[in-house]
């Protein structure tokens, strides 16, 4: 086991380096200057000069991918071009609005998500298994952003039950962008369910639970639950990296404060060390939230042994 | 064990009390205005609040904290604000001001001449300046207190285009106590050291004083030993909401009082909404497509002017911008000083052919670019742009791309330029046409040194803004600027599109709000009806 988490934790260090490398690149290869864009288009010259200068733009793209790692390797992770905070302080402020919102759609998508998707098994091709899977397949083709201000309108300005937006409402304000991100994951976690339980259901110990005449309810949801929850956990783990990603258009429709929308400010304004770090941030988690899934394998299968 | 059911049903019941209190007691304490809180939701996220590098709504936030000299109004005049009265010297290049007294700033400091040239001193801060405007930072060379409420500013401009730039948030007094406070950072350059500034706790003398600054918001309290008036409202929450369509929503929804730029699509269901009030305050942004009159045949007024006739201005301002727009009839708005009326050029597709015949062009294909996003409804303006042309045989299909590529397109020098047209919009930094002129059609700003991006090379005109920015008399500068509005016009280095307004919508049972000249809500005195 350790000499697995040894290796994993390499792997995960190499993809991260992986990723700021593309991020790097892309942000460097696609036209248009960021020095303009903060100098002002009114600046002269020598004023964008000289902005390009403090930023670091002067130097070769291999000098400044040496710098970039460099400083990277030593914790730093460079300050913001506008607002010339360090870029950890801004993505440490959002945290916990991110987290908030990550937090409650993960539950609403466990809550509503393995329910419908054992419901859905167990009453295979009836209008139920129908039901479902329609209206999951629904939840994943509308674009967030349309479903968002779809939601907005019927629960803030028709029912005014909940805040249309912002974040100076406490738990109530988190609600609806919670639950305009999880009916994507929601899709994604009903048809696994659904899917996993069907295959459960149809192996020879669940025939043979029945066959000694426990009740059907029992059989599920001992039997054949526990067994379909490993490719659950599975797409749950994923998801929780696609989460962090999920959640730029959310915050944006809602102007929830996360680092989503950090990153989306950012990347309209080119600043640069602002979208590394905030990429960096949703690798990070990304990839540690595979690795975690994979130790948890273990506990949840006591059949598989990482050697 | 019987105490301890006692105490749990206990605790229950206190949380329980602590709860219900908690959640109505705040509504029921709200009897006058101090206690009340205006909610307004803004576009722009704001994480810099620099007042020397402030912009648009950013800068118009900040005007509930800081004052300047002098202040506008709807149409543009420039009026008394921290300045009771003023003296202009016979050339025009310094400036008496009369500082009012009685004045103080937030933190108790009494603002005098002092406290103003030192606010002013603070552009020609090596520090400072680094990241502020370096136009904006050469105007005022000098400003000293003369008395205690005396300041005499010298100036690098004629008095005219510098009071008109003195109207900017930047220029608004703070306090000298204020710049290593409250997180505020101040280290001058020494040596080899750069020093550092960082100015995020604006304090000002304005009618409501800072509070707080929150990724989520900016929350200003009222300033009670404020000199003028005051305000109804106790507190002022600026919620930051980037989407259109949700801001609308919360306004809808009554969660907020005030919203800046609805989507211009439902203005029209706004204004027939009997909840909320549309206030469509009218912009001085000019709006245009900058021609290349670098390239061979764009370089023939004739064809530049052909374009101006064959697109319906009118038609775009009303049907695609939903009258939140005003046709140009010239190259700066109205309610500037200087502005003379130069156009429209009449929507004419016939005269546009005759011109393009007599020209010699035919089967014309024009690059062209617009961004998307950025301006009301610019791409889809761009688009009839192009049907339009179409109609008179010239194939310009728009491309778009990310704001930043796009402005990094514009700037290049005239040989590395690949479009042929472009849409841009221009805001003047104060209302004065000088202003709006210079910075987009001046030949010393020709791209990639400046803005002036349709690479527009006239002397004549550039030497009459020259003189706009240095006569000290206020009808030759009119003058000179009217000659060289009608000069532009008739190059027509620019499709004129129009001017682009600035909706305001707020919730139904308030009063008090209205706009100022360049693009500024006024909402400072907002009150509800009757109060």
């Amino acid at each position: 086991m350790g000499r697995y988490l040894l290796k994993r934790t390499i792997g995960a260090l190499v993809t991260i380096v992986g990723v700021l490398t593309i991020v790097f690149l892309m942000l460097r290869l696609v036209p248009g200057d960021p020095a303009r864009l903060v100098a002002g288009l009114t600046a002269t010259p020598d004023e964008v000069e000289a902005v390009r200068d403090r930023i670091g733009l002067d130097e070769s793209l291999v000098q400044q991918y040496g710098i970039f790692i460099g400083e990277f390797l030593q914790g730093d992770f460079g300050t913001s071009i506008y607002s010339r905070q360090p870029v950890m302080d801004d993505i440490i402020e959002r945290l916990p609005f991110t987290f908030q919102l990550a937090f409650l759609t993960m539950i609403m998508t466990i809550v509503l998500g393995i329910p419908l998707g054992i419901i859905a098994a167990v009453y295979e091709k009836t209008w139920v298994d129908m039901l479902i899977s329609v209206g999951s397949l629904l939840g994943i083709s509308l674009p967030s952003y349309a479903l968002g201000l779809l939601l907005i309108v019927i629960f803030a300005v028709n029912l005014q039950w909940l805040p249309a937006a912002g974040a100076n409402a406490g738990v109530k304000s988190v609600i609806l962008p919670a639950f305009t991100l999880s009916l994507i994951f929601l899709a994604v976690i009903t048809r696994i369910t659904r899917g996993a339980m069907l295959d459960v259901l149809s192996q020879d110990y669940i025939r043979t639970a029945q066959a000694k005449g426990l009740r059907r309810r029992r059989v599920i949801s001992t039997h054949a639950f526990r067994n379909a929850m490993i490719p659950v956990v599975t797409v749950l783990g994923l998801q929780f990296g696609g989460l962090m990603s999920g959640a730029v258009l959310t915050e944006t429709v809602f102007g929830w404060p996360g680092v989503g929308l950090l990153l989306t400010d950012a990347i309209f304004n080119r600043d640069y060390p602002m979208v590394q770090g905030v990429v960096l941030f949703i690798a990070v988690v990304f990839v540690f939230a595979n690795l975690f899934v994979d130790v948890m394998y273990a506990t949840i299968d006591p059949r598989i042994r990482y050697g | 064990m019987q105490t301890f059911h006692v105490n749990r049903r206990l605790v229950i019941l206190c949380a329980l009390v602590i709860f219900v209190f908690s959640v109505f007691v705040p509504l029921s304490a709200q009897d006058d205005g101090a206690d009340e809180t205006f909610n307004f939701a803004i576009g722009v996220s704001v994480r810099d609040l620099e007042p020397t590098v402030s912009t648009g709504i950013i800068a118009n936030m900040l005007d509930y904290v800081l004052e300047t000299l002098v202040v506008t109004n709807e149409a543009g005049d420039i009026l008394p604000g921290l300045a009771e009265s003023w003296e202009v010297a016979e050339d025009g290049l310094s400036i008496t001001f009369n500082l009012r007294e009685g004045v103080t700033f937030h933190d108790g400091t009494p603002f005098n001449a002092e406290a103003m040239a030192f606010s002013l001193d603070r552009w020609q801060d090596e520090v400072v300046r680094g990241r502020a405007n370096p136009f904006t930072s050469q105007l005022i060379t000098n400003a000293e207190a003369v008395d205690e409420y005396t300041l005499l500013v010298e100036t690098a401009f004629t008095a005219d285009l510098v009071l008109a730039n003195l109207l900017f948030t930047g220029y608004g007094a703070i306090s000298p106590n204020s710049i290593n406070e409250n997180g505020n950072i101040y280290t001058p350059a020494e040596g080899e050291d750069p020093g550092e500034s960082s100015y995020q706790f604006p304090v000002g003398t304005g009618p409501y004083q800072f509070d707080a600054l929150a990724p989520e918001g900016m929350t200003v309290t009222r300033y009670d030993d404020y000199w003028g008036e005051l305000p109804y409202y106790g507190t002022v929450e600026f919620q930051f909401i980037p989407e259109a369509g949700t801001r609308e929503s919360l306004l809808l929804a009554g969660q907020v009082d005030m919203i800046l730029l609805p989507p211009v699509s439902d203005l029209v269901s706004l204004e027939e909404n009997e909840d909320v009030q549309v206030l469509v305050a009218p912009g001085n942004r000019v709006i245009y497509i900058a021609f290349n009159t670098a390239d061979e045949v764009l370089s023939d007024p004739r064809v530049r002017q052909a374009i101006n006739h064959a697109v319906d201005k009118e038609a775009i301002a009303n049907d695609l911008l939903f009258g939140a727009a005003t046709p140009a009839t010239s190259i700066v708005g109205e309610d500037v000083f200087g502005y003379c009326q130069t156009g429209p050029y009449e929507y004419n597709p016939e005269r546009a052919q005759e011109l393009l015949d007599e020209a010699g062009v035919s089967n014309l294909e024009l690059n062209f670019a617009a961004p998307t996003g950025r301006f009301l409804q610019d791409f889809q303006v761009a688009q009839a742009v192009s049907a339009y042309l179409g109609a008179i045989g010239i194939n310009a299909v728009p491309t778009t791309s990310d704001y930043g590529s796009y402005v990094g397109s514009l700037f290049l020098p005239p040989e590395a330029q690949t479009l042929d047209m472009h849409m841009f919009g221009f805001a003047p930094p104060g209302p004065d046409a000088a202003l709006g002129m210079y910075f987009i059609s001046h030949n010393s700003q020709i791209s990639p040194r400046g803005l002036n991006t349709a690479y527009y090379d006239n002397a004549d005109y550039s030497a009459l803004i020259d003189e706009a920015f240095t006569n000290s008399d206020s009808e030759a500068r009119a003058e000179a600027l009217c000659d060289a509005q009608q000069m532009i016009w008739d190059d027509a280095p620019w499709l004129f599109l129009h001017f682009q307004d600035f909706p305001i919508v707020y919730r139904t049972g308030l009063e008090g709000i209205t706009y100022r000249s360049g693009e500024k809500f006024d909402a400072i005195y907002a009150r509800p009806s009757g109060s």
